[in-house]
């Protein structure tokens, strides 16, 4: 059976003179997993939300062809009733919950249908017996691990017992252990019978599973029937296969640094400076025994499961946070790039966003650093006018001025695509010239390509902590197989 | 565009409340040893400091009914606590409603209206206590007088009383509000000049 | 055993009215007796006891000030005798906010048959307010880094940092939540029902009834 299909389907936004997406046609069939990719700019969001039913709400633009879903013409169907037949489960964790209670929220979208008592708690029975929300009952959403986020969001776009599951870019709120869960749970919902459509720009979690990929590529769409096919193709799908990636780590391209360093190591000669070192850190019963020294153009990749205290950490040696044992010391005030840039941004433009905390900074200072991270033709433009990808290169044009010799980047390529994240690599590698940069991250590609060690937070501590090289990918792609089974064996 | 308040705008405006209400809290616990008369300054804080969410609010949204739906979601709030009083309510909404006459007829009103406006809303919140507060302050006249005071000093004392109260929750209220507009104007100008 | 948040509501829309209405000492104590009632069944003593105390004080001062008139004492006695007819509002309030969610309440006002979006607009306001409070505490540590301390010296500029980006933010937000609420339904133009059973029941008609006829009471015999 069809489960959807489009024919000719066309939008141009009001706006904007070219067509987002031109003469698609595509038909999905029930119970397929599904991938939607193309890169940022080339329609996958407004094809996601001409799926979903956004269009029409909250975009104005004109529409030309149809819209089926189970064999009935949806096209013109108001969105709430779109969204019996489908699904959409959103990731981004500030704006997905309308309550304080996951109960609460799982009862949402029934409330709004009018469900009786009776029919509400036949359909939380039914979810039960698939899903395991036994322990996420009636709990502040607050208090839930990003796990349980994940399982309650979902469990919450099931309620209407939708035959089509929408997910929008999962994998920019996951961590790759939780992502690779969802590739379980999306193999659950096929079993169950359900249409699972993914769009992303990161699809690793996918791999073996899709029945189908639709690439677009400025607006046009191309369906390619086997996973195979699509991996056949001109598209840069290394990475699928995450671990087997053939990317030249940081330390192959610059051979500037000297010799690999470890915790152990203590080499003669050149000897880059400790710009902050912890000693026997511990805070609440998050950290334990943190002993880590940070050194000057040194680019470290704290890594470590979701709730190990990698932002307790950078929080600690920021001086947000004071440490209940140990002692840490740091040079000068670290800079901390946030991962929600819209706490960070204060000024009225971009340039003088840059003047912010910097008054003695000279225009020509401004303009080379602007330039470098091309937002130069953006200068006049407020700071919340700007996309996603430019707001972290304004962070790091401020992180770059700043009078710092260390900065901390909390999931710097969070959302964003591939080509942005490999900008990223470049900035990164800029602001290591003259200082120390700590990254929190686990976006797997990123840190391959932008590490020079790695900082394996567990249980409190760091038990691992090496320099990243060739020699040892094998190192990094253990962790993060630790991580994927330690989270595992908490679910 | 739609001249009438779409969902996405409603659920702007519940943000702006929620904001409006934290500093309204704010500024609450520093007079509530005040009793039921800090509730008759308290508004004029909150005022003071959230002038810039009026202004934010009529350039991004400017529609009609805005303050309203604003006024009646922080009644609602307020009436969650226990603090829904059917007068406070009526007068509440009524500043309200007259605000959006002057003001949301359009997204450029005049800094001015605006700061007129912002008067007038929290004016109307106030006198939902002064009505209740006004009458009982009558009721002690009769107190007084049987404990043997002089009606005519009295009287006198009882003026002076409402007379504070009622000086300082209407005219202390309203100045402090179109103050706080001006002042929100201040923070946002360049801002709101920037931005598309 | 639970009383209907509608019963706490309907309390604290009476009294005030009743305040206009003074005369009769005994109207107090009725609101009260009925106040600390409703604490009573509904098995808070402790509560009670606190605000028994509280009471407590308040009326020891109301003796004071009236014993010293010339010393200001008839000024003050009317803002504490004021200001103790709003004990039992206090009492009401605590029910609320302790031992009800937000969804509970909401629930409540079903009966009230508001307009949906209406409650949709509340229901986020109530999911935003602790929410926005914590992010406010990270923008003072965000300015903090940044080297622009939240200062008195610079009232204006600490003032628009903390205030303008949070500002921004819920534009954006705004059309992120309203997706979200879309594909949920929040436009469906059926009737919203409510998974919390909040009907009332005989004693909250009881006590409304009681509520009402002691105001008609208290405004005729003065």
């Amino acid at each position: 059976m069809v489960a959807i299909s489009t024919d000719r389907y066309t939008f141009r936004y009001d706006n904007k003179k070219t067509a987002a997406l031109t003469d698609c046609s595509f038909k999905i069939m029930a119970g397929e997993i599904v991938l939607v990719a193309g890169d940022s700019g080339s329609g996958k969001s407004t094809l996601m939300k001409s799926i979903n039913g956004l269009i029409g709400e909250t975009v104005e633009g004109h529409l030309d062809g149809k819209l089926h879903i189970n064999n009935r013409d949806m096209t013109d169907l108001p969105i709430y009733e779109k969204s019996r037949e489908i699904g959409s489960v959103f990731q981004n964790p500030r704006s997905q919950f309308f309550t304080l209670n996951s109960t609460s929220e799982m009862v949402f979208a029934m409330e709004n249908y009018g469900f009786s008592k009776g029919d509400m708690d036949d359909s939380l029975k039914r979810i039960g017996r698939e899903l395991p929300i036994g322990d996420i009952m009636d709990r502040e959403i607050l208090t839930l691990s990003s796990g349980e986020r994940q399982l309650l969001a979902l469990a919450s776009a099931m309620v209407l017992n939708p035959g089509i599951l929408v997910f929008d870019e999962p994998s920019a709120n996951l961590d790759y252990s939780n992502a690779m869960k969802l590739k379980k749970i999306i193999l659950k919902l096929k079993a169950m019978g359900k249409t699972v459509i993914v769009a992303d720009h990161r699809f690793f979690y996918l791999n073996g599973i899709l029945d189908k990929v639709l690439l677009l590529e400025k607006g046009a769409l191309t369906c390619f029937h086997r996973e195979a096919d699509f991996k056949g193709s001109d598209y840069d799908t290394r990475s699928f296969n995450l671990f087997n990636m053939d990317l030249p780590c940081r330390r192959e391209r610059c051979r500037k640094l000297a010799e690999p360093r470890g915790s152990n190591a203590l080499k003669e000669g050149e000897q880059p400076e400790d710009v902050a070192v912890l000693s026997g850190v511990g805070k609440w019963n998050v950290l334990n025994d943190v002993n880590l020294a940070l050194k000057s153009g040194e680019i470290a990749v704290l890594v470590g499961a979701n709730g190990a205290g990698k932002t307790t950490l950078a929080r600690i040696l920021t001086g947000s946070l004071k440490p209940d044992r140990g002692t840490v010391s740091t040079r000068r005030l670290p800079f901390y790039v946030m991962q929600d840039s819209d706490f960070q941004l204060f000024g009225t433009s971009v340039e003088s966003e840059l003047s912010i905390g910097n008054k003695t900074i000279q225009p020509s200072e401004k303009e080379k650093i602007l330039k470098r991270l091309n937002l130069w033709e953006y200068r006049h433009a407020h700071p919340f006018d700007l996309s996603g990808g430019e707001k972290q290169r304004l962070q790091i044009a401020v992180a770059a001025l700043s009078k710092t010799d260390l900065i901390i980047l909390d999931e710097p390529t969070s959302g964003l695509d591939l080509k942005s994240m490999g900008r990223v690599v470049g900035e990164v590698e800029a602001l290591a010239e003259e200082k120390a940069v700590l990254i929190i991250s686990h976006d797997y590609e990123f840190i391959r390509r932008v590490a020079d060690r790695i900082i394996y937070l567990k249980e409190g501590r760091v038990i691992n902590d090496f320099a990243f090289d060739e020699k040892n990918i094998e190192s990094l792609n253990n962790i993060f197989i630790d991580m994927e089974e330690e989270n595992e064996q908490e679910s | 565009m739609s001249k009438n308040l779409k969902m996405k705008d409603m659920v702007h405006i519940a943000l702006l409340t929620a904001i409006y209400i934290i500093i309204y809290m704010i500024s609450m616990t520093g007079f509530s040893f005040l009793g039921q008369f800090g509730h008759t300054i308290s508004p004029g804080i909150a005022a003071f400091f959230t002038g810039a969410i009026i202004i934010f609010m009529n350039r991004k949204i400017g529609k009609m009914w805005e303050f309203t739906l604003f006024t009646l979601l922080v009644m609602g709030v307020f009436a969650m606590v226990g603090g829904g009083y059917i007068p406070w309510v009526i007068t509440s909404v009524t500043g309200a409603v007259i605000a959006d006459i002057l003001a949301s007829r359009s997204r450029e009103t005049s800094i001015f209206l605006l700061a007129i406006s912002w008067g007038i809303i929290h004016v109307g919140q106030a006198f939902g206590s002064i009505v209740p507060a006004n009458f009982f302050v009558e009721s002690f006249r009769t107190h007084w007088i049987e404990r043997g005071m002089n009606p005519k000093d009295m009287d006198l004392q009882i003026s002076y009383a409402r007379g504070v109260v009622g000086l300082m929750s209407t005219v202390g209220i309203f100045i402090l509000a179109f103050v706080g507009v001006y002042l929100g104007y201040l923070i946002l100008r360049k801002h709101l000049e920037r931005q598309a | 055993m639970r009383v209907n948040p509608l019963v706490a509501f309907l309390f604290n829309m009476i009294l005030p009215i009743g305040l206009m209405f003074p005369g009769n000492h005994y109207q107090h104590y009725f609101f009260l007796s009925v106040a600390s009632i409703i604490l009573l069944i509904t098995s808070k003593l402790v509560r009670l006891m606190k605000f028994a105390a509280a009471y407590g004080i308040f009326f020891g001062l109301s003796i004071l000030a009236d014993y010293y008139p010339n010393y200001g004492g008839q000024f003050f006695l009317i803002f504490i005798v004021y200001s103790m007819q709003f004990i039992p509002c206090l009492m009401m309030a605590s029910l609320l906010i302790k031992d009800y969610s937000a969804g509970e309440i909401i629930s409540s006002l079903e009966p009230l048959r508001l307009p949906k979006s209406f409650v949709v607009s509340l229901t986020i306001l109530l999911r935003y307010i602790p929410t926005f409070r914590r992010e406010f505490s990270y923008i003072k540590e965000a300015m903090r880094l940044r080297n622009v301390p939240y200062t008195i010296r610079r009232p204006v500029k600490s003032f628009e940092f903390f205030l303008v980006p949070q500002l921004f933010r819920c534009a954006i937000l705004a059309e992120e939540i309203t997706s979200a609420g879309l594909v949920k339904g929040i436009t469906n133009p059926v009737r919203r029902s409510s998974y919390y059973d909040m009907r009332m029941g005989a004693v909250d008609y009881i006590l409304c009834l009681i509520l009402i006829l002691g105001l008609v009471v208290f405004i005729w015999w003065r």
